[in-house]
Protein backbone atom coordinates (compact mmCIF):
# COMPACT_ATOMS: atom_id res chain seq x y z
CA UNK A 1 0.00 0.00 0.00
CA UNK A 2 1.26 3.65 -1.28
CA UNK A 3 0.93 6.57 1.14
CA UNK A 4 1.23 10.09 0.39
CA UNK A 5 -0.03 11.64 -2.49
CA UNK A 6 1.00 12.00 -6.39
CA UNK A 7 0.93 15.74 -5.82
CA UNK A 8 2.57 15.71 -1.97
CA UNK A 9 -0.42 17.65 -0.61
CA UNK A 10 -1.22 15.78 3.05
CA UNK A 11 -4.83 14.25 3.23
CA UNK A 12 -6.85 15.56 5.43
CA UNK A 13 -9.11 12.72 7.62
CA UNK A 14 -12.18 13.50 9.30
CA UNK A 15 -13.93 11.48 12.15
CA UNK A 16 -16.14 10.58 9.18
CA UNK A 17 -13.64 9.50 6.70
CA UNK A 18 -13.88 5.60 5.95
CA UNK A 19 -11.92 3.05 4.54
CA UNK A 20 -11.95 2.49 0.57
CA UNK A 21 -10.27 0.73 -2.10
CA UNK A 22 -10.57 1.89 -5.42
CA UNK A 23 -9.12 1.24 -8.99
CA UNK A 24 -5.47 2.44 -8.00
CA UNK A 25 -3.40 4.64 -9.96
CA UNK A 26 -0.87 1.60 -10.55
CA UNK A 27 -3.72 -0.46 -12.13
CA UNK A 28 -4.74 2.70 -14.29
CA UNK A 29 -1.48 2.72 -15.47
CA UNK A 30 -1.22 -0.82 -16.63
CA UNK A 31 -5.13 -0.22 -18.92
CA UNK A 32 -5.20 1.04 -22.09
CA UNK A 33 -6.51 4.68 -21.14
CA UNK A 34 -3.68 4.61 -18.34
CA UNK A 35 -0.60 4.23 -20.86
CA UNK A 36 -1.53 6.98 -23.28
CA UNK A 37 -1.85 9.06 -20.14
CA UNK A 38 -5.25 10.37 -17.81
CA UNK A 39 -6.01 13.90 -16.67
CA UNK A 40 -6.80 12.55 -12.94
CA UNK A 41 -6.85 9.62 -10.88
CA UNK A 42 -8.99 8.26 -8.28
CA UNK A 43 -6.71 7.17 -5.83
CA UNK A 44 -5.01 9.88 -5.75
CA UNK A 45 -8.15 12.05 -6.19
CA UNK A 46 -9.51 10.04 -2.95
CA UNK A 47 -5.94 10.57 -0.98
CA UNK A 48 -6.43 14.14 -1.81
CA UNK A 49 -9.70 14.20 -0.01
CA UNK A 50 -8.94 12.67 2.79
CA UNK A 51 -10.34 9.12 2.44
CA UNK A 52 -8.01 6.10 4.17
CA UNK A 53 -7.37 4.36 0.74
CA UNK A 54 -7.05 0.82 1.67
CA UNK A 55 -5.81 -1.24 -1.43
CA UNK A 56 -4.61 -4.69 -1.76
CA UNK A 57 -1.56 -6.04 -1.50
CA UNK A 58 -1.04 -6.10 -5.15
CA UNK A 59 -2.85 -4.71 -7.98
CA UNK A 60 -5.32 -6.32 -10.27
CA UNK A 61 -6.27 -8.95 -7.25
CA UNK A 62 -9.75 -8.88 -5.75
CA UNK A 63 -9.72 -6.65 -2.78
CA UNK A 64 -12.93 -5.37 -0.80
CA UNK A 65 -12.97 -3.15 2.28
CA UNK A 66 -16.38 -2.80 4.73
CA UNK A 67 -16.32 0.24 6.64
CA UNK A 68 -19.10 0.49 9.12
CA UNK A 69 -22.47 0.38 6.10
CA UNK A 70 -20.13 1.48 3.43
CA UNK A 71 -18.93 -1.44 0.78
CA UNK A 72 -16.30 -0.80 -1.53
CA UNK A 73 -14.39 -3.09 -4.25
CA UNK A 74 -11.02 -1.75 -5.88
CA UNK A 75 -11.47 -3.52 -9.10
CA UNK A 76 -13.21 -5.85 -11.62
CA UNK A 77 -11.86 -8.61 -10.03
CA UNK A 78 -13.34 -7.94 -7.23
CA UNK A 79 -17.36 -8.01 -8.70
CA UNK A 80 -17.91 -11.71 -6.92
CA UNK A 81 -16.36 -10.75 -3.00
CA UNK A 82 -18.50 -7.41 -3.39
CA UNK A 83 -21.58 -8.72 -4.49
CA UNK A 84 -21.37 -11.68 -1.49
CA UNK A 85 -20.16 -9.30 1.19
CA UNK A 86 -23.92 -7.45 0.02
CA UNK A 87 -25.97 -10.12 0.12
CA UNK A 88 -24.43 -11.12 3.75
CA UNK A 89 -24.66 -7.19 4.85
CA UNK A 90 -28.14 -7.58 4.00
CA UNK A 91 -29.13 -10.81 6.15
CA UNK A 92 -28.89 -13.30 3.15
CA UNK A 93 -27.62 -17.15 4.30
CA UNK A 94 -24.56 -18.23 3.81
CA UNK A 95 -24.05 -19.54 0.31
CA UNK A 96 -23.68 -23.27 -0.32
CA UNK A 97 -20.26 -23.30 -1.69
CA UNK A 98 -19.44 -26.48 0.17
CA UNK A 99 -22.62 -28.35 -1.00
CA UNK A 100 -21.90 -27.43 -4.71
CA UNK A 101 -18.52 -28.39 -4.37
CA UNK A 102 -19.88 -31.77 -2.68
CA UNK A 103 -21.85 -32.14 -5.67
CA UNK A 104 -18.81 -31.08 -8.75
CA UNK A 105 -16.60 -33.82 -7.68
CA UNK A 106 -19.96 -36.55 -7.31
CA UNK A 107 -20.72 -35.69 -10.83
CA UNK A 108 -16.90 -35.55 -12.02
CA UNK A 109 -16.69 -39.28 -10.55
CA UNK A 110 -19.78 -39.81 -12.24
CA UNK A 111 -18.53 -38.43 -15.34
CA UNK A 112 -21.68 -35.63 -15.71
CA UNK A 113 -19.87 -33.16 -17.89
CA UNK A 114 -22.81 -31.65 -19.19
CA UNK A 115 -24.33 -31.71 -15.69
CA UNK A 116 -20.77 -29.30 -14.26
CA UNK A 117 -21.43 -27.29 -17.13
CA UNK A 118 -24.74 -26.53 -15.83
CA UNK A 119 -23.46 -25.61 -12.55
CA UNK A 120 -21.53 -22.96 -14.11
CA UNK A 121 -21.73 -19.43 -15.26
CA UNK A 122 -21.41 -18.61 -18.80
CA UNK A 123 -18.37 -16.99 -18.69
CA UNK A 124 -16.62 -19.38 -16.20
CA UNK A 125 -12.81 -20.31 -16.32
CA UNK A 126 -10.68 -22.73 -15.97
CA UNK A 127 -7.03 -22.86 -14.96
CA UNK A 128 -5.71 -26.58 -15.24
CA UNK A 129 -2.26 -25.34 -13.71
CA UNK A 130 -0.35 -28.39 -14.65
CA UNK A 131 -0.95 -28.82 -18.40
CA UNK A 132 -0.97 -24.80 -18.79
CA UNK A 133 -4.76 -24.94 -20.02
CA UNK A 134 -6.35 -21.72 -19.04
CA UNK A 135 -9.48 -20.77 -20.57
CA UNK A 136 -13.22 -21.00 -20.97
CA UNK A 137 -14.48 -24.05 -18.67
CA UNK A 138 -16.90 -24.75 -21.76
CA UNK A 139 -14.12 -25.36 -23.66
CA UNK A 140 -10.96 -26.67 -21.99
CA UNK A 141 -12.55 -27.87 -18.87
CA UNK A 142 -14.96 -29.79 -20.80
CA UNK A 143 -12.32 -31.92 -22.84
CA UNK A 144 -10.19 -32.44 -19.74
CA UNK A 145 -13.63 -33.69 -17.54
CA UNK A 146 -14.28 -35.91 -20.55
CA UNK A 147 -11.02 -37.78 -21.29
CA UNK A 148 -10.70 -38.44 -17.91
CA UNK A 149 -14.10 -40.03 -17.53
CA UNK A 150 -13.94 -42.04 -20.63
CA UNK A 151 -10.35 -43.07 -20.00
CA UNK A 152 -11.10 -44.59 -16.53
CA UNK A 153 -14.45 -45.68 -16.60
CA UNK A 154 -14.52 -47.11 -13.14
CA UNK A 155 -13.59 -43.38 -11.29
CA UNK A 156 -13.58 -42.57 -7.87
CA UNK A 157 -13.04 -39.00 -6.93
CA UNK A 158 -12.58 -38.92 -3.14
CA UNK A 159 -13.34 -35.42 -1.27
CA UNK A 160 -9.90 -35.69 1.23
CA UNK A 161 -11.03 -31.98 2.89
CA UNK A 162 -13.20 -28.93 1.84
CA UNK A 163 -13.19 -25.62 3.44
CA UNK A 164 -15.39 -22.10 2.06
CA UNK A 165 -13.18 -18.86 2.34
CA UNK A 166 -14.90 -15.24 2.62
CA UNK A 167 -14.60 -14.90 -0.48
CA UNK A 168 -17.22 -18.22 -0.74
CA UNK A 169 -14.34 -19.83 -2.83
CA UNK A 170 -14.74 -23.66 -2.26
CA UNK A 171 -11.18 -25.41 -1.69
CA UNK A 172 -10.81 -29.22 -1.89
CA UNK A 173 -8.21 -31.57 -1.73
CA UNK A 174 -9.31 -34.97 -4.16
CA UNK A 175 -7.91 -38.07 -4.52
CA UNK A 176 -9.10 -39.74 -7.93
CA UNK A 177 -8.47 -42.90 -8.23
CA UNK A 178 -8.79 -46.05 -11.09
CA UNK A 179 -7.81 -48.06 -13.72
CA UNK A 180 -6.68 -46.72 -17.19
CA UNK A 181 -8.74 -48.13 -19.51
CA UNK A 182 -8.30 -45.45 -22.44
CA UNK A 183 -5.26 -43.25 -23.71
CA UNK A 184 -5.55 -40.29 -21.32
CA UNK A 185 -3.31 -36.96 -21.92
CA UNK A 186 -1.34 -38.30 -24.73
CA UNK A 187 -0.31 -41.17 -22.22
CA UNK A 188 -1.11 -44.68 -24.44
CA UNK A 189 -3.21 -46.98 -22.28
CA UNK A 190 -1.35 -49.75 -20.32
CA UNK A 191 -4.37 -50.56 -17.60
CA UNK A 192 -2.38 -48.76 -15.29
CA UNK A 193 -3.96 -47.97 -11.64
CA UNK A 194 -3.82 -44.46 -11.23
CA UNK A 195 -4.45 -42.59 -7.97
CA UNK A 196 -3.98 -38.64 -7.60
CA UNK A 197 -3.76 -36.12 -4.78
CA UNK A 198 -5.15 -32.87 -6.31
CA UNK A 199 -6.12 -29.60 -4.80
CA UNK A 200 -8.86 -27.31 -6.66
CA UNK A 201 -10.72 -24.15 -5.87
CA UNK A 202 -13.94 -23.22 -7.11
CA UNK A 203 -15.40 -19.83 -7.06
CA UNK A 204 -19.23 -19.35 -6.32
CA UNK A 205 -20.99 -16.38 -7.01
CA UNK A 206 -24.04 -15.21 -5.12
CA UNK A 207 -26.50 -16.86 -7.00
CA UNK A 208 -24.90 -20.25 -6.35
CA UNK A 209 -22.83 -20.91 -9.62
CA UNK A 210 -19.41 -21.91 -10.12
CA UNK A 211 -17.74 -18.80 -12.27
CA UNK A 212 -13.77 -20.03 -11.64
CA UNK A 213 -11.83 -23.47 -10.97
CA UNK A 214 -8.57 -23.74 -10.68
CA UNK A 215 -7.01 -27.36 -10.11
CA UNK A 216 -3.37 -28.35 -9.17
CA UNK A 217 -1.56 -31.53 -9.23
CA UNK A 218 1.80 -33.11 -9.74
CA UNK A 219 2.16 -34.57 -13.58
CA UNK A 220 4.86 -36.66 -12.65
CA UNK A 221 3.81 -38.38 -10.38
CA UNK A 222 0.45 -38.73 -13.19
CA UNK A 223 2.86 -40.38 -15.58
CA UNK A 224 5.09 -42.21 -13.29
CA UNK A 225 1.54 -44.46 -12.47
CA UNK A 226 0.92 -44.63 -15.81
CA UNK A 227 4.20 -45.99 -16.73
CA UNK A 228 6.06 -43.22 -18.63
CA UNK A 229 9.34 -43.17 -18.12
CA UNK A 230 10.70 -39.48 -19.94
CA UNK A 231 8.76 -36.64 -20.38
CA UNK A 232 9.88 -36.01 -23.92
CA UNK A 233 8.24 -39.74 -24.85
CA UNK A 234 5.34 -39.38 -22.96
CA UNK A 235 3.27 -41.12 -25.43
CA UNK A 236 6.04 -44.41 -25.58
CA UNK A 237 5.72 -46.33 -22.55
CA UNK A 238 7.20 -49.32 -21.41
CA UNK A 239 5.19 -52.61 -20.96
CA UNK B 1 -7.90 -12.89 -2.80
CA UNK B 2 -7.98 -11.50 0.19
CA UNK B 3 -11.20 -10.02 2.42
CA UNK B 4 -8.76 -9.40 4.98
CA UNK B 5 -10.27 -5.89 5.47
CA UNK B 6 -13.95 -7.36 5.69
CA UNK B 7 -13.97 -6.17 9.45
CA UNK B 8 -16.78 -4.62 10.20
CA UNK B 9 -20.36 -4.84 10.98
CA UNK B 10 -21.00 -8.48 9.37
CA UNK B 11 -19.44 -10.77 11.43
CA UNK B 12 -16.24 -12.01 9.86
CA UNK B 13 -14.09 -13.88 11.71
CA UNK B 14 -10.38 -11.70 13.12
CA UNK B 15 -9.28 -15.29 12.57
CA UNK B 16 -9.40 -15.16 9.12
CA UNK B 17 -7.22 -11.98 9.45
CA UNK B 18 -4.72 -13.73 12.37
CA UNK B 19 -4.14 -16.80 10.09
CA UNK B 20 -3.52 -14.55 7.04
CA UNK B 21 -0.64 -12.49 9.06
CA UNK B 22 0.80 -16.06 9.54
CA UNK B 23 0.76 -17.32 6.28
CA UNK B 24 2.38 -13.85 5.21
CA UNK B 25 4.88 -13.95 7.55
CA UNK B 26 5.55 -17.30 6.86
CA UNK B 27 6.18 -16.50 2.92
CA UNK B 28 8.15 -13.40 4.01
CA UNK B 29 10.53 -15.70 6.11
CA UNK B 30 11.08 -18.09 2.94
CA UNK B 31 11.95 -15.05 1.01
CA UNK B 32 14.84 -14.56 3.64
CA UNK B 33 15.71 -17.65 3.74
CA UNK B 34 14.87 -17.50 7.37
CA UNK B 35 14.02 -21.16 7.89
CA UNK B 36 14.12 -21.15 11.93
CA UNK B 37 11.96 -18.22 11.51
CA UNK B 38 9.76 -20.29 9.22
CA UNK B 39 9.13 -22.41 12.13
CA UNK B 40 8.83 -20.69 14.88
CA UNK B 41 5.62 -19.71 12.86
CA UNK B 42 4.79 -23.07 13.55
CA UNK B 43 3.32 -24.83 16.07
CA UNK B 44 5.51 -27.45 17.78
CA UNK B 45 4.45 -30.69 15.76
CA UNK B 46 3.18 -29.24 13.16
CA UNK B 47 2.71 -31.18 10.43
CA UNK B 48 3.85 -30.89 6.86
CA UNK B 49 2.97 -32.41 3.73
CA UNK B 50 4.81 -31.84 -0.07
CA UNK B 51 2.30 -33.77 -1.87
CA UNK B 52 4.39 -33.81 -5.30
CA UNK B 53 7.42 -34.90 -2.86
CA UNK B 54 7.88 -38.44 -3.99
CA UNK B 55 11.26 -40.06 -4.25
CA UNK B 56 11.00 -43.61 -5.54
CA UNK B 57 14.10 -45.46 -4.35
CA UNK B 58 14.79 -49.33 -4.89
CA UNK B 59 13.01 -50.46 -1.71
CA UNK B 60 10.66 -47.62 -0.86
CA UNK B 61 9.31 -44.75 -1.46
CA UNK B 62 9.91 -41.79 0.61
CA UNK B 63 7.29 -38.83 1.22
CA UNK B 64 7.79 -35.29 1.34
CA UNK B 65 5.36 -35.77 4.64
CA UNK B 66 5.79 -35.64 8.57
CA UNK B 67 7.00 -32.81 10.74
CA UNK B 68 7.51 -29.22 10.13
CA UNK B 69 10.29 -28.76 12.85
CA UNK B 70 12.18 -32.65 10.76
CA UNK B 71 10.60 -33.20 7.20
CA UNK B 72 9.80 -29.41 6.29
CA UNK B 73 13.00 -28.03 7.81
CA UNK B 74 15.11 -30.59 5.99
CA UNK B 75 13.27 -29.50 2.71
CA UNK B 76 13.41 -25.88 2.80
CA UNK B 77 17.12 -25.77 4.18
CA UNK B 78 17.97 -28.44 1.10
CA UNK B 79 15.88 -25.92 -1.43
CA UNK B 80 17.32 -22.91 -0.33
CA UNK B 81 20.91 -24.33 -0.43
CA UNK B 82 20.37 -25.83 -3.90
CA UNK B 83 18.44 -22.38 -4.99
CA UNK B 84 20.47 -19.77 -3.01
CA UNK B 85 18.50 -17.07 -4.87
CA UNK B 86 14.77 -18.87 -4.56
CA UNK B 87 11.84 -16.42 -3.65
CA UNK B 88 8.36 -16.75 -3.75
CA UNK B 89 5.66 -14.09 -4.38
CA UNK B 90 2.07 -14.82 -2.90
CA UNK B 91 -0.32 -14.40 -5.60
CA UNK B 92 -4.21 -14.93 -3.74
CA UNK B 93 -5.09 -15.61 -0.27
CA UNK B 94 -7.80 -16.74 1.00
CA UNK B 95 -8.71 -18.06 4.93
CA UNK B 96 -12.06 -19.10 6.63
CA UNK B 97 -13.06 -18.42 9.81
CA UNK B 98 -11.80 -21.42 11.00
CA UNK B 99 -7.84 -20.84 10.32
CA UNK B 100 -7.56 -22.64 6.78
CA UNK B 101 -5.49 -20.71 4.41
CA UNK B 102 -5.68 -21.32 0.86
CA UNK B 103 -2.18 -19.58 -0.74
CA UNK B 104 -1.00 -18.90 -4.36
CA UNK B 105 2.07 -18.54 -4.38
CA UNK B 106 4.86 -18.47 -7.57
CA UNK B 107 8.27 -19.64 -6.41
CA UNK B 108 11.32 -19.41 -8.27
CA UNK B 109 15.30 -19.75 -8.01
CA UNK B 110 18.57 -20.41 -10.25
CA UNK B 111 19.45 -23.86 -9.60
CA UNK B 112 23.64 -23.67 -7.99
CA UNK B 113 23.62 -27.26 -6.69
CA UNK B 114 22.60 -31.04 -7.53
CA UNK B 115 18.35 -30.86 -5.96
CA UNK B 116 17.30 -34.98 -5.42
CA UNK B 117 17.46 -35.93 -8.70
CA UNK B 118 17.49 -33.13 -10.68
CA UNK B 119 21.37 -32.67 -11.28
CA UNK B 120 22.81 -29.12 -11.38
CA UNK B 121 22.72 -26.98 -15.38
CA UNK B 122 22.19 -23.62 -13.80
CA UNK B 123 18.99 -23.47 -15.19
CA UNK B 124 16.43 -20.98 -13.23
CA UNK B 125 12.66 -21.97 -12.77
CA UNK B 126 9.48 -20.03 -12.06
CA UNK B 127 6.41 -22.49 -10.88
CA UNK B 128 2.88 -22.06 -9.59
CA UNK B 129 2.41 -23.87 -5.99
CA UNK B 130 -0.64 -24.16 -4.31
CA UNK B 131 -0.18 -24.18 -0.15
CA UNK B 132 -3.00 -25.07 2.19
CA UNK B 133 -2.37 -24.02 5.86
CA UNK B 134 -4.13 -24.45 9.01
CA UNK B 135 -3.48 -21.93 11.70
CA UNK B 136 -4.17 -22.20 15.51
CA UNK B 137 -6.46 -19.54 17.30
CA UNK B 138 -3.19 -18.27 18.72
CA UNK B 139 -1.55 -17.76 14.94
CA UNK B 140 0.35 -20.74 15.15
CA UNK B 141 0.43 -22.20 11.55
CA UNK B 142 0.02 -26.11 12.72
CA UNK B 143 -0.09 -27.96 9.19
CA UNK B 144 1.02 -27.09 5.68
CA UNK B 145 0.07 -28.93 2.25
CA UNK B 146 1.35 -27.42 -0.78
CA UNK B 147 0.55 -29.31 -4.76
CA UNK B 148 2.69 -27.82 -7.41
CA UNK B 149 4.19 -29.93 -10.64
CA UNK B 150 7.40 -31.66 -11.11
CA UNK B 151 6.71 -31.56 -14.84
CA UNK B 152 7.50 -28.06 -15.17
CA UNK B 153 9.71 -27.52 -12.80
CA UNK B 154 11.84 -30.39 -14.50
CA UNK B 155 11.15 -29.64 -17.89
CA UNK B 156 12.55 -25.89 -16.94
CA UNK B 157 15.93 -27.35 -15.02
CA UNK B 158 16.85 -29.41 -17.99
CA UNK B 159 15.38 -32.86 -16.25
CA UNK B 160 13.47 -35.33 -18.52
CA UNK B 161 13.52 -38.54 -16.26
CA UNK B 162 10.05 -38.74 -14.50
CA UNK B 163 12.00 -41.00 -12.14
Amino acid sequence: MRSGTRYGRPARRTPAARSTPAFTDEEEDQSKPGKIGLPWYVETALKNRGAIFDDGDAACVSHVVIDRNLITAQNPGSTDAAAYAMLKRLGSEPLSARNLAEEFFARMEAGEVDEILGMMTPEATVSLVPLDRHGPVAADGASYLRELSGSFPDLLVRVRRLFVTGDNTAVAEITIDGTQAGDFLAVVNQEKHLDLDQAWMLRVTPDDRISAVTAYWDQNQLYRRLGVKRLDKVTITVR
Amino acid sequence: MTTGTLRAGIGTAPRADGAEAAVRAFFAAYRAHDVEGMVDLCAENAGFRYVPFEVWGRQRVLYGEGKVGTVGKLIWTTLIDAFPDLTNAVTSLRADPDGNVAAEVGIGGTQARHFGTIACTGGRYELPHLFLFHVTGDGLIDDIVAYWDNVGWKRQLGNLEVD
